[in-house]
């Protein structure tokens, strides 16, 4: 006891080091977490841009499909919809989603010498979970979204269970510059540009760290967009 | 008295890891944020000047032809806007943008930014630079800042992100 009294000084600096040794580690942990999951949603969300865009710079109009109909396998018969639903919103990814998204193209390039007419098919899918999200001053819980690519109605690949919003927008020729917008329904014959963006999240670090906060911060979350030009379509 | 001077020390380095721990953590989320910027400045600025190639005419006085111009005197001779064109609302031509400068809001996946974009248009020869002489192909650029402020890295990106996108007559 009696040497307990004479060092009580030290004894209480020393844990006083280790707790905030402690929390520095645990705090590492959660930083490094962040990270890693921060690339795991940036690689899905530029694996899916790549899907996408590829698709799209190599989508055909509905004539070009049907012309090419006696040559190739196609039953399609033309088909490009570009539909909308709002049925989908909530909370705060509030806009209006792509509910799916078909069109005609071309089978990949290495067939290219007999390459047939295939319909690709994107299908916003709700996988039934949430994800909760953290906001300026609060938390939200936001379903998930699953982006299903089917070629000529069979499985073709697509996103992870992960998406919190699709989008795609159509900008007819000579349309206002700003006037992308969904629509519901046939694309125009004079569609030109389309524009696709998503969000894409990752359940985040949900324990909480040593000095009892939880991370709020946003690094679980990506969203892309861009727009493609329609060189088919000229 | 030793006790103490090792205590102080001890304090003082843990003090300065945790520190250094924290900046570290404000960094990576400093840089996530960053990317995110980037990411929907990229998306605007392509959304942008495709809507601009996509909307107005190559040319004020060649836009009533029929036909695709050869005479290369039959071009504007000044680039910038005409004679009651104060706004992009009013533009019908590539040229019309040359010196304007305006704020955009951008609004993806439900999550807004604003930007301030300053235009410049101006000619390009077959080398893909830029001329005073008239040619039959434009470039448009736009410098895009964005307007929110992101602190120490928000720096890094105002004013210095400039898309272009060449437009040629016959586009």
């Amino acid at each position: 006891m009696q040497y307990f009294l004479d060092h009580l000084a030290s004894i209480l600096v020393v844990s006083v080091v280790l707790l905030i040794m402690v929390l520095v580690q645990i705090r590492g942990t959660q930083s490094a977490a962040e990270s890693t999951i921060n690339s795991i949603i940036f690689t899905d969300v530029v694996d899916m841009t790549e899907i996408l865009k590829r698709d799209l710079e190599n989508m055909l109009t509905d004539q070009q499909a049907i012309d090419a109909q006696s040559d190739s396998t196609y039953t399609g018969g033309g088909v490009t919809l570009c539909i909308g639903d709002d049925t989908t919103t909530s909370g705060i990814h509030a806009a209006q989603h792509t509910a799916f998204f078909s069109f005609p193209t071309r089978k990949p390039p290495e067939d290219l010498v007999n390459s047939e007419i295939i319909e690709v098919r994107y299908n916003l899918v709700n996988t039934g979970e949430t994800i909760t999200l953290p906001t300026r001053d609060s938390t939200q819980t936001i379903p998930l979204f699953r982006i299903n690519r089917l070629v000529n109605g069979l499985f073709a690949g697509g996103s992870g269970d992960n998406v919190t919003s699709f989008r795609i927008e159509t900008l007819n020729r000579f349309d206002d510059f700003d006037a992308f917008n969904v629509i519901d329904g046939a694309c125009s014959a004079n569609l030109r540009k389309v524009r696709f963006e998503f969000k894409m999240a990752q359940n985040g670090v949900d324990f909480a760290s040593g000095d009892g906060q939880t991370s709020t911060s946003q690094t679980n979350i990506s969203r892309f967009g861009t727009t493609v030009h329609l060189t088919n379509w000229e | 008295m030793q006790e103490t001077l090792l205590a102080l020390g001890a304090l003082m380095i843990i003090m300065l890891i945790a520190v250094n721990q924290q900046r570290s953590t404000i960094h990576i989320h400093e840089q996530v944020y960053v990317r995110e910027i980037s990411q929907a400045r990229d998306d605007f600025a392509v959304r942008l000047l495709e809507g601009i190639s996509n909307e107005m005419s190559f040319d004020e006085k060649t836009m009533a032809l029929t036909d695709i111009p050869t005479n290369i005197s039959s071009l504007s001779d000044i680039l910038g806007p005409d004679p009651g064109e104060t706004a992009d609302s009013t533009f019908d031509d590539i040229d019309d943008f040359e010196a304007y400068r305006d704020t955009f809001m951008h609004v993806i996946s439900a999550d807004t930014f604003f930007f301030d974009v300053t235009f410049n248009v101006s000619y390009i020869d077959d080398d893909n630079t830029t001329t005073t002489s008239k040619t039959f192909a434009k470039e448009i650029s736009a410098l895009i800042a964005p307007l929110q402020d992101f602190g120490k890295y928000g720096n890094t990106l105002t004013g210095v992100f400039s898309k272009t996108k060449v437009i040629y007559e016959d586009f």
